[in-house]
């Protein structure tokens, strides 16, 4: 197999890997957002699979429980869920991350466990909305109920030692996504965004030893002085706002020929940020909660942190100069209001104090009008080549 | 220099007017309630707007949040959410040029209008000086999300309490401790040492309205329903404009007698009959307050509560001699079971119990649920309530989509005819 057919696991929901896992009989528990303590679940010897939307064409099902107000890509994840597309998960555990996600929990509850044969297991995660000490100290405890939860609920030791041992490997992923994003912002790029996506979610749908070693290999096949590259880039773009789990909408941004170099999304670049967002300052290294807290709070870019918002700007100005980038394309679903929000105060920050041109845009999971998109697109790159 | 309170004057003044045509107009025994929150109001604004005037700091505050707080210190709370629906409801056009003008720059059209207002007023220079703004991190992503306008835009310092989802002896103890960092945070910004008596004053004063509240609320369960449908929508300013004030125990003592007074002589209080009893599991419409006169009088179909105007939770025990740490306990407590605090932010098993309880409690012949663009937490689960009613209680269900602070979205119209065809499918 090349490194690149890794890649092609973000296309299907059931890749190879999560086939030969489930025919093992291993368990797999399903998640939806980067605050997720993937590592507990690695370490009690359990797939974590981030929940995507990816392949699925209506809203047909999901219609008839959530509202014409409920975010397009969450509607989207419920549909495949009610067409059984997720059967192969044992459990699956949510946090309040976001008022449509956290409704996931109790449709599940409510709903889709009572009328299943195989009711899943549901676990909860109750995250801060705010960067302190208070709040350090609360994800601690919460980890460890989780991890009680885990092991009651599925029968399963986790010791703590299970736990360092999974940090690392988790850390050496996070590592390896960073060497790829350092392809991504060479001047000629040995990789575009739709690829940097398709490499994140394929590493979202595996176990972390697997991943790992497809993503040497790729670091392999992009180090070669013969490998790919990108030239005649006509315009370098960061892009910022809600979930994207579907490359196409990427490639009908980069169809022009600019380019994706940086994106900082939950489902994408966020997970190989180079230095910690926020840091409690009681640091202990002997905790093997410490590493998780950092990277599911501590490192939590979302907008649903409410004294996060000048860290996030730093990052997002940090990562304009790194990948140096020529625009921005703001993208919000259509009834997301954390990000809509933020992207409402990006824009005018940035815009106005910065300079750096804007590009927002509104869309829906399915991707409908997409000659509109093109051509609003289009009038960006002209817009960057005049500036 | 004076401080920029524009939207308060304005209100004040729309008070006094419609009090003034109220009380002149309309025949002494009607539209009782409606004349005691005017009554209420234009008193709690003229006292607010003086002590502003004598220069003391403004505290702006959201609308789920134990305002009792703020009593520690010489300021004055004003409710963000109360000012863009009070202004909804008093004037023609609303909030809708604040709306717009927030959404032009910016703010997303499916982001909450309670906000919005706010943002569109200060858009338009036409704002409060707060001088410190404290909320929850609570009920929703709107209030997370476009608190950070005020905090990152206008640099208004800005005090959150975290609240955590978990509904339990933990999560209350966590709450509380946010409370009192945010009490001595206000302390240094303020430059004020807490007084913990005024504190247990404004207790007192919430002691009452809870238990006023209770005893109205048995009483509404009388049929027919003693207390006109404007209640509601009322009830819900009051809960957030008058929070740890004299005027909610005013207003809820003054309502408490009527309705007293209403079922002790069985006298009717309207010419219409009251045909169908609608419960109301989220909220009223709030940008037309005559809309609940349409429902009283024409269709005989009274609001026998809503979301806002029924508290799960009694008064805080033993104010009297309760230390500090107790009283936050208490309010602590309190905030994380407020109306719509309680259904919203934590699991929805609560907010399903608890309409299956008031239905039941207030023998309700339907539910109407006005889904509010602003609330996505509730909007994923209103297929989920329709079933549940339709199985434990045996009522149906209607939904309407609108913005409850901005008629524009579905008119008042589009609501009276839904509402219409589906009591024609009841009756
Ligand atoms: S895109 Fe926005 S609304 Fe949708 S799941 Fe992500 S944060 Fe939530
Ligand atoms: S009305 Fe809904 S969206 Fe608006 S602030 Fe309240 S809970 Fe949030």
């Amino acid at each position: 197999m090349s490194a690149t057919n890794f890649l092609d696991f973000s296309s299907l929901l059931r890749n190879a890997h999560l086939t030969e896992w489930i025919q093992n009989h291993k368990k797999v528990i399903g998640f939806y957002c980067s605050s997720i303590p993937e590592e507990i679940i690695h370490a009690a010897g359990m797939l974590p699979y981030r929940i995507r939307a990816t392949n699925n064409l209506n809203y047909n099902l999901a219609d008839s429980l959530l509202s014409q107000f409920n975010c397009s890509y969450v509607k989207s994840t419920l549909n495949l869920i009610m067409e059984d597309k997720y059967n192969f998960l044992n459990g699956i555990v949510i946090a309040n991350t976001c008022d449509h996600v956290r409704r996931m929990y109790d449709i599940y509850k409510h709903k889709l466990n009572k009328n299943s044969q195989n009711p899943i297991a549901l676990f909860f995660l109750s995250l801060p909305h705010l960067f302190d000490e208070n709040g350090w100290l609360w994800v601690r405890e919460e980890l460890k109920l989780f991890q009680e939860q885990l092991s009651r609920n599925l029968n399963i030791e986790i010791d703590e030692r299970k736990i360092q041992e999974t940090n690392h490997l988790y850390k050496r992923n996070q590592e390896l996504i960073r060497k790829i994003m350092e392809f991504r912002i060479l001047p000629e790029p040995k990789l575009n965004g739709v690829d940097f996506l398709k490499i994140s979610i394929a590493n979202s749908s595996v176990r972390k030893e697997y991943a790992n070693e497809k993503l040497e290999q790729l670091i392999m096949y992009y180090q070669q002085d013969e490998g790919p590259k990108i030239e005649n880039v006509r315009a370098r773009l960061m892009l910022l706002g809600s979930s994207i789990d579907n490359p196409a909408f990427i490639q009908i941004l980069e169809h022009h020929g600019a380019i994706v170099v940086s994106d900082l999304l939950c489902t994408s670049e966020r997970w190989g940020l180079k230095d910690p967002l926020w840091h409690y300052d009681n640091w202990n290294s002997e905790d093997p909660y410490y590493p998780i807290i950092q990277r599911i709070y501590g490192d939590c870019f979302c907008p649903r942190i409410m004294n996060g918002h000048s860290l996030r700007m730093n990052l997002i100005k940090q990562r304009i100069k790194e990948a140096k980038i020529d625009g921005i394309i703001l993208q919000r679903l259509e009834f997301c209001d954390l990000h809509g929000c933020e992207n409402m105060l990006i824009q005018q920050e940035m815009e106005e104090i910065n300079g750096t041109p804007i590009l927002s845009i509104d869309r829906e999971y399915l991707l409908g009008d997409t000659g509109r998109l093109r051509t609003r697109v289009e009038a960006f790159l002209e817009r960057l080549e005049r500036s | 220099m004076k401080a920029n309170v524009k939207p308060v004057e304005m209100l004040y003044e729309a008070s006094q007017t419609t009090l003034g045509l109220i009380e002149g107009a309309v025949p002494k025994h009607e539209m009782q309630i409606l004349k005691s929150f005017f009554r209420c109001m234009e008193s709690n604004l003229r006292i607010k707007l003086e002590q502003i005037a004598e220069g003391k700091p403004i505290i702006g505050h959201h609308f789920a949040f134990p305002s009792e707080v703020f009593s520690c210190f010489d300021a004055v709370p004003i409710c963000v959410e109360a000012i863009s629906y009070l202004f909804s409801a008093l004037f023609t056009t609303g909030s809708e040029k604040y709306y717009d003008l927030a959404n032009s720059w910016g703010h997303p059209y499916h982001s909450c209008t309670s906000q919005k207002g706010m943002i569109g007023m200060a858009l338009e220079h036409n704002f409060i000086d707060f001088d410190v703004i404290a909320i929850p991190s609570a009920p929703c992503d709107n209030t997370i999300a476009s608190y950070q306008f005020f905090s990152e835009h206008l640099n208004i310092p800005t005090i959150v309490a975290d609240m955590p989802y978990y509904h339990n002896s933990r999560g209350y103890e966590y709450y509380s401790n946010e409370l009192e960092s945010m009490i001595q945070e206000l302390s240094t910004i303020l430059n004020q040492e807490p007084n913990y008596e005024r504190l247990r004053q404004s207790i007192i004063y919430s002691n009452h309205a809870v238990e006023n509240l209770a005893e109205i609320n048995n009483l509404r369960r009388s049929i027919p329903c003693p207390v006109e449908s404007v209640f509601n929508p009322i009830g819900s300013a009051v809960q957030n404009f008058f929070s740890g004030q004299v005027e909610k125990e005013i207003f809820y003592n003054e309502v408490l007698e009527i309705a007293r007074e209403r079922v002790r002589t069985k006298k009717a209080w309207r010419e219409t009959d009251e045909r169908v009893r609608s419960f109301w599991p989220y909220m009223s419409v709030f940008f037309d307050i005559t809309f609940c006169e349409w429902l009283d009088r024409k269709l005989g179909m009274p609001i026998v509560t809503d979301i806002f105007n029924y508290f799960f939770f009694g008064p805080i025990k033993n104010i009297e001699s309760l230390d500090t740490k107790g009283m936050i306990d208490g309010l602590a407590y309190q905030s994380m079971e407020y109306p719509m605090v309680r259904q919203s932010e934590s699991f929805a098993s609560v907010f399903f119990e608890d309409a299956v309880n008031l239905a039941h409690q207030f023998s309700a012949d339907c539910a109407i649920f006005t889904a509010h663009i602003g609330c996505k937490q509730s909007a994923s689960m209103i297929q989920l309530m329709r079933e549940i009613l339709k199985e434990e209680v045996g009522i149906p269900m209607l939904t309407i989509e609108m913005d409850i602070g901005d008629k524009r979205m579905t008119s008042l119209e589009t609501i009276k005819k839904k509402v219409l065809e589906f009591t024609q499918t009841l009756l």
